[in-house]
């Protein structure tokens, strides 16, 4: 595919460089000729100096060609323009990222009404990635689908788990939430599961559904009995709030320490419901009168890698059970984790991943009816994303009633932005966003998931 | 430096020489001629050899600046050395440093000729000759390039050592097919080129030779009186157009095709190259007018040919310039310093590295009348950056302190000023004829072989544009890190 980077900085950098070996045609646009420097001579790119809001600039890219333009430069507004000028010129899809909290909960407008097909946040992408861990400790993975509406979360099964060895369709009237268990993979071979299935011991589950619901389901198999209550945040960003938000509608209490007074005030203003504490977050001192050993997780969220690192390294002795860290600098990981600290996040690197897995998803898509095609349990299922067209065989037909291919799954259905996790007796109507789950290979089309 | 990575690339410029020399050993066969052996000794020698070096594991190490213009600059001696083995088995030229330096001289696109008998070369010699200026004038890893995309990490600094001009830059974001695209208008010029050819009567063998020629601004003839003597006018205008266009920087020709013609007749740097060459026309016609009895037509023909030929430094000749007014000479010397344009098949010092030295001349005379003017050089609109700058001027000194040294050098073989002179001229910037005893109808072959020697490097040094190969020679290079 042709794509085109707007801003060279770390994350353009990062998606230029993955980009680019996986064969994709990449150019990069940036102002600064270190940046496009150091690009040209270690990537297969080309590169182009300018500002990439301007048309000039945009049709010596070739706009007019380009597959995906993305847009990460400093600047929100910048990278907005730039999306709107880029698909008014001819760009197929385009990619912003917009961090400022004032925007936040003006996304759908923005996807709307600029077109843009993703818009992201890398504060908000790294404090949803946080609150999974927080949430699922024991997820093994968490994927999230229909422009992060769905999550579907993998879990190992345990001999304690109250679903082991009972039908699925029995198993189904007793599950306190709405879930889907779309796949199973057991010794290495993936499974779509259909009503007479059990699952054993060791069996690796997804299931799908809305983030409540998952975690409600969880607390049913009684994996939440060290799930973290109370949580303090160390830093106030950007970060910090969104991750305050998804706290707090998690019912956990948090606290956050700041050690800038204003920035204390502000982070009152916008959290008022938040115990705000004005100290220094690598002051043990500090963390004590917190009473940080009765906390039960620690998010250390400061700009400084080095105080991050200080604050965890004090909370991981006293014996806080979860700890986690943002780490800019990607060569500081190895040594994080040698000293026992494995819930690392970086904000870039997960900006950067989340894009790339939209472009791959597109990629993936090229040439079939599907509009997003994302690869799971090591490439040995899909999940595709499909828009509903009318189809007398399928659109206003109860579930139960189509005669569904043996590995295929209707997992999800998002109608006005209302999810369905669908049962025997709902149905799929024109234009509701459809979310199959099948084995690798095999569909391209939403009709053929009938037999 | 990582020699290994260095070697590897050795290894595919080896084999893809071996594969190219085919054509020629085929011909050989056709003819049944002596040099068959020869062909085959060499073909399968160069073959083994650089397959053997392909098999070396690099360790997933990655190549930089220095491995890419020091790979650049060993594949050029390599490849030099390998293919100057059939002129050298097969006897046709005795010496060895005579046959390297034949062949240094058809890959560099120089066109200095050490051959006194050239019409009873075998057809097989004289076609790999040819074929030699037609690889080296796109350049052999660009080729390298176009086929297996992944030479090993970041190929764009072989591209950068191996094309011509300060800034090589790529037309389409993929390394492997910005050079597909080079070779596809460069393959389809010469066929155009060989097509004219046999229409306007040219036999077709000898299209082929000289089309390759004209592709690589290379300018070896099979002919004593190159292409004078087919004595017509119409083969002598098809190749000044011929090599006019090809020195004209390729990118153009992408740009033109794409959609923006506009832009073509808006660069600066073609501009200045079409207006040097029609300013050399007008006053060197004006000079030579008496000799050719005040024929203007025959006079245009002439002096269009020998300005095309010249500047772009191709060296073919219709006729002796060599016998011209003092002044044209002069002003061709001149023209011959210019050369082409960047990315084109042309050598010298190029016309865009011209442009900046006659801004940064005029902007430095502004500048001391108003000490607090501030500008920036720009070329096409946009600014050239300090980098740019400093390495064109560095280019260009470095270029007068060679230029210097080589003079020094050849003339301890005491032949005249302008013979000395013109001949490191026109060996550096790869042009072939100088003036005097080296002129168009004259020989390289009076030289001693230190001369020769020091040619062989000139003709290497000009078309690497200097630093490729004067990184060699710094002991840090060949350090282990």
């Amino acid at each position: 595919m042709k794509i085109i980077i707007v801003g060279g900085g770390k994350v353009g950098y990062t998606l230029a460089q993955q980009l680019s070996t996986e064969d994709h045609n990449i150019t990069i646009v940036d102002n600064d000729d270190d940046v496009l420097a150091h690009a040209d001579e270690t990537i297969d790119a080309m590169c182009i100096k300018g500002n990439g809001a301007s048309v000039e600039i945009l049709k010596t890219a070739s706009i007019n060609e380009a597959d995906i333009l993305i847009a990460v430069t400093d600047s929100d507004e910048l990278n907005m323009i730039c999306c709107v000028i880029g698909k008014k010129l001819g760009a197929k899809h385009t990619v912003a990222r917009v961090r400022n909290t004032d925007y936040s909960n003006e996304y759908k407008m923005l996807r709307e009404e600029l077109e843009l097909d993703m818009v992201i946040n890398p504060e908000m992408e790294a404090s949803a990635e946080i609150a999974q861990m927080i949430q699922f400790p024991s997820a093994t993975d968490v994927e999230t689908f229909a422009n992060n509406l769905i999550e579907m979360v993998e879990f190992r099964v345990l001999s304690t788990d109250p679903i082991v060895n009972i039908k699925l369709m029995d198993l189904n009237k007793n599950l306190p939430s709405n879930v889907l268990f779309c796949t199973v993979m057991r010794n290495e071979e993936v499974f779509i599961p259909k009503g007479s299935f059990t699952f054993h011991p060791d069996d690796i589950i997804g299931v799908i559904g809305e983030r409540n619901s998952i975690s409600r389901f969880f607390k049913f198999l009684g994996r939440n009995s060290h799930k973290a209550k109370k949580v303090i945040i160390i830093g106030g960003s950007r970060t910090s709030i969104y991750l305050t938000w998804i706290l707090q509608e998690m019912d956990l209490s948090v606290k956050i320490i700041e050690i800038n007074k204003e920035r204390c005030l502000l982070l009152n203003d916008i959290l008022t419901e938040t115990l705000i504490i004005h100290g220094d977050g690598t002051d043990q001192e500090v963390l004590d009168n917190e009473n940080i050993e009765s906390t039960d997780c620690i998010v250390a969220l400061t700009d400084r890698d080095e105080e991050n690192l200080i604050s965890s390294l004090y909370a991981h002795q006293c014996g806080v059970p979860k700890v986690i860290l943002k780490i800019n600098r990607q060569s500081y990981f190895p040594i994080v984790k040698k000293l026992g600290l494995d819930s690392i996040i970086s904000p870039k690197f997960i900006t950067a991943n989340n894009i790339l897995r939209f472009v791959r998803a597109l990629n993936n898509s090229q040439g079939i009816a599907v509009e997003k095609l994302y690869k799971i349990l090591d490439n040995k299922a899909e999940v595709a994303e499909f828009t509903a067209k009318h189809s007398p065989m399928l659109t206003d037909i109860k579930l139960q009633d189509l005669n569904l291919k043996k590995d295929a799954l209707i997992a999800a259905i998002v109608r006005n932005k209302n999810i369905i996790i669908p049962n025997g007796n709902d149905v799929i109507k024109e234009h509701d966003k459809v979310i199959v789950v099948t084995k690798t290979g095999f569909i391209t089309d939403l009709n053929e998931i009938l037999a | 430096m990582n020699i290994k990575i260095v070697l590897k690339v050795l290894g595919i410029v080896l084999f893809w020489e071996s594969v190219l020399m085919i054509p020629s050993l085929i011909i050989s066969i056709f003819d049944s001629s002596y040099e068959i052996q020869a062909f085959v000794v060499t073909i399968i020698a160069t073959a083994a050899l650089g397959l053997l070096l392909t098999r070396i594991k690099t360790n997933g190490n990655e190549m930089r600046i220095k491995e890419g213009y020091a790979a650049v600059s060993l594949s050029w001696i390599a490849m030099s050395i390998m293919g100057s083995l059939p002129f050298f088995i097969s006897g046709c030229i005795p010496s060895y440093i005579d046959a390297l330096f034949e062949t240094v001289s058809g890959f560099t696109t120089t066109g200095a000729s050490i051959v006194l008998n050239i019409e009873s070369m075998p057809r097989g010699l004289l076609f790999w000759r040819s074929f030699t200026h037609w690889i080296g004038g796109m350049g052999v890893l660009v080729f390298t390039m176009a086929l297996i995309p992944s030479l090993g990490g970041r190929p764009v600094f072989l591209m950068r050592a191996e094309s011509p001009g300060p800034s090589p830059g790529k037309l389409v974001p993929k390394i492997g097919d910005s050079s597909k695209i080079l070779y596809i208008i460069y393959t389809a010029m010469t066929a155009i080129t060989i097509i004219a050819l046999i229409i306007a009567g040219m036999p077709i063998f000898d299209s082929f030779i000289h089309a390759f020629g004209t592709a690589g601004t290379g300018g070896f003839s099979m002919k004593a009186l190159s292409i004078g003597a087919y004595n017509s006018p119409a083969i002598e205008w098809i190749i000044t157009v011929a090599m006019f266009l090809f020195g004209v920087n390729f990118s153009l020709y992408f740009a033109f095709f794409k959609n923006s013609w506009k832009s073509v007749f808006k660069n600066e740097e073609f501009r200045l190259y079409c207006t040097y060459v029609v300013i050399g026309v007008i006053i060197i016609i004006i000079n030579v007018l008496p000799n050719f009895n005040y024929d203007f037509s025959e006079a245009l023909r002439h002096t269009a040919f020998t300005v095309s030929t010249l500047v772009t430094t191709t060296g073919y000749a219709t006729t002796d310039f060599n016998m011209w007014p003092m002044f044209s000479k002069s002003v061709l010397l001149t023209l011959m310093f210019f050369g082409a344009c960047a990315g084109s098949t042309g050598g010298g010092v190029k016309s865009i590295r011209v442009l900046v030295l006659f801004k940064s001349i005029y902007y430095e005379i502004r500048h001391t009348i108003h000490p607090r003017s501030v500008h920036r050089i720009k070329v096409d609109g946009k600014s050239l950056n300090d980098d740019v700058l400093k390495s064109i001027m560095i280019f260009l000194l470095t270029y007068v302190v060679i230029v210097i040294f080589s003079v020094i050098i050849v003339s301890l073989d005491n032949f005249d000023f302008l013979t000395t002179f013109s001949a490191v001229i026109a060996n550096i910037n790869n042009i072939g004829p100088g003036f005097e005893l080296v002129g168009p109808m004259g020989n390289y072959a009076g030289f001693s072989n230190l001369s020769k020697f020091t040619l062989i490097t000139n003709m290497i040094i000009g078309r690497l544009e200097i630093i490729p190969i004067i990184i060699l020679f710094s002991p840090e290079i060949w350090k282990r890190n």
